[in-house]
């Protein structure tokens, strides 16, 4: 899947690409809350599941792209996974078999525990930017009153991480296209010197933006539209999600 | 290693942001007081520079490849407080749009990633003191192994203070994946400060006072 | 005649030693079109970045009446509107609508009167329809357009363009020609594009090395076939 593919869909059209980012942040922030303070996967951990799927088709937006993002955390558990074995089993805990392994029943059960949450997140965050246009959450996060230069700097990096990763592909290109098969330290080095004819045009386009900047009478300040105020299906949205999540929480109680 | 949510217990997670907050607010005060205006974009285009310098891989062998962080080059090449800004926004960038590292962990991943960068630059500018550019090439190379080094370690720490591993396995086993990890980028790292010193020496020290006249 | 821009031994060098500016006098009058041809390096884009007070310059410059330093440039960078050759550093922001608003919220124009602004430059160039978007999704023509729309939005009395049509499709160069002759304002442009300059501006100024090689009518200039061979535009 790729980048653009994702932004695409993060323009569409529906109601709920059409909420307003600041409703759909603060529900992604009660989602996420919500999902880490729970103790012990299962059920809950499933129905949680469910919301982002249920908006991700409310939204129109093909499953896969949301799953295929969430999976971006399965390197990160499987890393951790590979500690089970060693984990010390506690008084009382039962001991399962795992190939040639034997692993702390606790252990496996934290690490069910661990997984899940951060799969459940991924999907939440994955439906949230599939959902938003970035230009929106940025709109969000200035009125939530994040400092107007990092925001500025966000920004900035969103809009040329497109322009960037097409360079960095050109040169990639360059390098494979004159039969380059290098490995190990001489690879690296090759790498490096590109990582750092990248940068050297980045500083350059940095200098070059600064000017365009200054010659349309930047003074420092970022400047945006005005949000409009919430809409009904603001608050509808928000009541909805809100009490969604809140009720799998206290029915896990 | 990009930290997801859920993994780390809510102490953890909510001392990791005091301490990254903490030194967000004091990169914050040091590059208002000394960052020319005129840098302000580069920031931004740093922070998408370092998602695209992820793209250069390189085979290191059967089959796996290496690529470059970036973090170190950022602290080198823009000074520590501007790098730490610069981390803070690709953190932010990965955790809201692509999901890689937990919104609930971006303090812990900060920590990780950008807190280490800063802590360890004294290091890095008492290394390459002597102003050669063999000096400035082996603090570059060591300061970047160093950090990804010492990223391993505070992640394995954090994830031990969440009774998610032990420490006596992660620990070790961390720090030695992450010591040939940061081989790779210790390459990589000084072969692009060197290419960067010969066509823009002045870029490389703008930390310290070097004159270029730019 | 009132000059729209005046320029009197203007110098400027480059960290590295480069002269890229070297005694170049200039006027250009209120409502003149008037093309910049020069090789690459011949000081084309370097003489638009001064005029803005973009780089740092020996000798004096005039824009609109007003000398050009360091307490007038704000005022300098709203009567001329600098168009960069690259649109890609041009358009910055994360949609279209807020690059084409960022001048005139830089200038603190109320929102409504920005809206104003924005529709009708967007509408000029024909990229309203694309307003929300980044400008990572239009095509290179419609970069280019947008980059003149971000000034046209600033209501600028002179526009500064840098090579307005290079790395345009034939049609799209087309276009792009059109839209500059049916505007209002003073024009500098810099070019390499005879059809271009022949077809916009009566007169030409050459530079070579830094220097004014060549003052005077377009069609005399593009047709002197040793003034171009030693400009190296043969």
């Amino acid at each position: 899947m790729s980048l653009w593919e994702f932004e695409r869909h993060a323009r569409g059209a529906s109601l709920i690409h059409r909420v307003d980012a600041r409703v759909k942040l603060t529900a992604l922030l009660f989602f996420i809350l919500m999902v880490t303070s729970l103790s012990g996967a299962g059920w809950t951990m499933a129905l949680y599941a469910a919301l982002p799927l249920l908006a991700t088709g409310a939204a129109r937006v093909p499953l896969r792209i949301v799953i295929l993002r969430a999976l971006a955390v399965i390197p990160f558990a499987a890393m951790a996974g590979l500690f089970l074995p060693f984990i010390p089993p506690a008084y009382g805990d039962t001991l399962i078999p795992l190939g040639p392994f034997t692993v702390s029943g606790a252990g496996l059960a934290r690490f069910a525990e661990v997984t899940s949450k951060a799969l459940v997140c991924a999907l939440c965050v994955a439906t949230f930017s599939v959902m938003t246009p970035f230009s929106a959450t940025l709109d969000a996060l200035r009125r939530f009153g994040a400092p107007p230069a990092f925001v500025l700097t966000l920004s900035l990096a969103y809009r040329y991480l497109f322009t960037l990763r097409e360079e960095a592909a050109r040169m990639i290109r360059a390098r494979d296209a004159r039969g380059y098969a290098g490995r190990g330290l001489a690879a690296a080095m090759v790498a490096g010197g590109m990582v750092g004819a990248l940068f050297l045009r980045t500083h350059e386009r940095g200098e070059r933006i600064y000017q365009a900047m200054a010659a349309r009478g930047f003074t420092g300040a970022a400047s945006s539209m005005p949000s409009a105020p919430l809409q009904a299906a603001d608050w509808v949205f928000l009541t909805l999600s809100a009490a969604g999540i809140a009720l799998i929480r206290i029915a896990a109680l | 290693m990009h930290i997801p949510d859920g993994f780390l217990s809510a102490p953890v997670a909510l001392g990791a942001f005091a301490l990254s907050g903490a030194a967000g607010a004091f990169a914050a005060r040091r590059i208002h007081e000394d960052f020319d205006e005129r840098r302000a974009p580069l920031l931004g285009v740093t922070a998408a520079f370092v998602f695209a310098a992820q793209m250069i891989n390189f085979p290191v062998a059967a089959g796996t490849s290496g690529h470059a962080m970036g973090a170190a080059f950022a602290s080198i090449v823009l000074g520590p407080y501007p790098a730490f800004m610069v981390m803070a926004v690709v953190l932010a960038l990965q955790a809201l749009m692509f999901a890689d590292g937990g919104v609930t962990a971006l303090g812990a991943n900060l920590l990780n990633m950008g807190v280490v960068c800063l802590v360890l630059y004294p290091l890095f500018a008492a290394a390459r003191a002597p102003r050669s550019r063999g000096a400035l090439l082996a603090a570059s190379a060591v300061y970047a192994w160093l950090t990804v080094v010492a990223a391993a370690i505070l992640c394995a720490v954090e994830l031990w203070l969440s009774g998610v591993v032990p420490l006596s396995a992660a620990l070790p086993a961390m720090a030695g994946v992450h010591a040939i990890i940061g081989a790779g980028e210790a390459v990589i790292t000084a072969a692009a400060v060197s290419l960067t010193l010969a066509a823009r020496p002045g870029l490389v020290n703008t930390a310290t006072p070097v004159e270029e006249g730019a | 005649m009132n000059h729209a821009i005046a320029a009197a031994g203007l110098s400027c060098v480059y960290p590295d030693g480069t002269r890229a500016l070297d005694g170049v006098s200039l006027t250009i009058a209120e409502g003149e079109r008037v093309a910049l041809l020069g090789a690459n390096g011949a000081g084309k884009s370097t003489l638009l970045l001064t005029l803005v007070d973009l780089l740092p310059f020996a000798g004096a410059v005039t824009v609109f009446g007003a000398p050009l330093n360091r307490d007038t440039r704000r005022q300098a960078r709203r009567c001329v509107g600098l168009v960069f050759q690259n649109p890609d550093d041009q358009l910055f922001s994360p949609t279209l609508y807020d690059d084409v608003a960022f001048g005139p919220r830089q200038m603190g124009l109320e929102e409504a009167d920005t809206a104003t602004r924005v529709e009708r430059a967007l509408r000029a160039v024909e990229l309203w329809d694309a307003r929300a978007k980044n400008a990572f999704h239009l095509s290179f023509g419609q970069k280019k357009r947008a980059a003149l729309a971000t000034v046209l939005s600033m209501d600028a009395r002179a526009l500064a363009l840098d090579e307005p049509t290079s790395g345009l499709d034939p049609r799209a160069r087309r276009e792009m020609i059109a839209l500059l002759a049916a505007l209002p304002a003073t024009l500098i442009i810099a070019t390499h594009d005879f059809a271009l300059a022949a077809a916009l501006c009566p007169r030409s100024v050459a530079l070579n090395g830094g220097r004014v090689a060549a003052d005077g009518p377009t069609a005399a200039i593009i047709s002197d076939g040793n003034l171009l061979d030693r400009l190296g535009l043969a």
